[in-house]
């Protein structure tokens, strides 16, 4: 068995895709989707998103020595992407810094730390510019802040994304 | 008697091009100008390294073409 599938140069580049991708979360979703006055509260604890990166290092590289064929062990987008926003959604980096915070702030910054899972289960994937799967995302993000999914079912769900083109929900039945 | 099916699956020679400044530069190309991202092509990358790195570049190129990201609610 090898003992390494993912090397150092890897990790460099994961850090660096989740680091970009919460600058890139930042500007795009909580400077635009929160009270004005709480944006300046919001942060992020590196520690702890280190921590959780990590994490998912060590949780993918043994999935990847155990269940991927030994001919190939490398780990596909949709396994960086399923391990690492379940890692992201599971130890919450993101808090408020303001002391005394409101009640009505307490559960936008908790949903805040799913909503930035999902950019980071986004952030691996290639999907076909306008082919987008809302319904799905949704359900991704429910699955992110109230369950405790697998990196394997996220990064099943991973691929479900991008492979599911024609995505046409089915009517509701009429009450 | 079935006929037997050749493996079709092959080893990975992956590691044969550790370190191929010509075909590292060239994917590279490929990728965004990702600051730190770049200082990685200075290194001695393998195939399956700049692969990942070109997942990043591609999947992070995807995530910003998708707008509909922050209309998402519970």
């Amino acid at each position: 068995m090898s003992t390494e599938t993912i090397t150092p140069a890897m990790k460099k580049a994961i850090r660096l895709q989740i680091t970009r991708t919460w600058q890139y979360f930042h500007r795009n979703f909580i400077r635009t989707q929160l009270p004005s006055d709480l944006i300046p509260e919001v942060r992020i604890s590196l520690p702890v998103l280190h921590e959780a990166i990590d994490h998912a290092f060590i949780d993918i590289d043994r999935m990847a020595k155990w269940h991927l064929p030994e001919h190939d062990r490398r780990p596909d987008r949709h396994k960086w992407s399923g391990f690492s926003a379940k890692w992201v959604a599971k130890m919450r980096p993101i808090y408020c810094a303001k002391p005394g915070m409101s009640v009505r702030a307490l559960p936008l910054i908790n949903i805040l730390n799913a909503h930035f899972a999902l950019y980071i289960f986004r952030c691996f994937l290639y999907c076909k510019e306008g082919v987008y799967h809302e319904p799905l995302s949704k359900n991704v993000l429910y699955a992110l802040h109230y369950r405790d999914l697998t990196g394997e079912t996220l990064a099943l769900l991973a691929y479900s994304y991008e492979t599911i083109v024609d995505f046409t929900p089915l009517p509701q039945p009429s009450s | 008697m079935p006929e037997p099916v050749e493996n079709s699956i092959t080893e990975q020679d992956d590691d044969t091009l550790l370190g191929d400044p010509e075909l590292i530069v060239s994917r590279m190309e490929e990728l965004d100008e990702i600051p730190g991202m770049r200082q990685l092509v200075g290194q001695q990358l393998s195939n399956s390294e700049v692969e990942v790195l070109e997942m990043c570049a591609r999947g992070f190129a995807s995530l910003q073409a998708d707008t509909h990201l922050n209309r998402i609610r519970l």
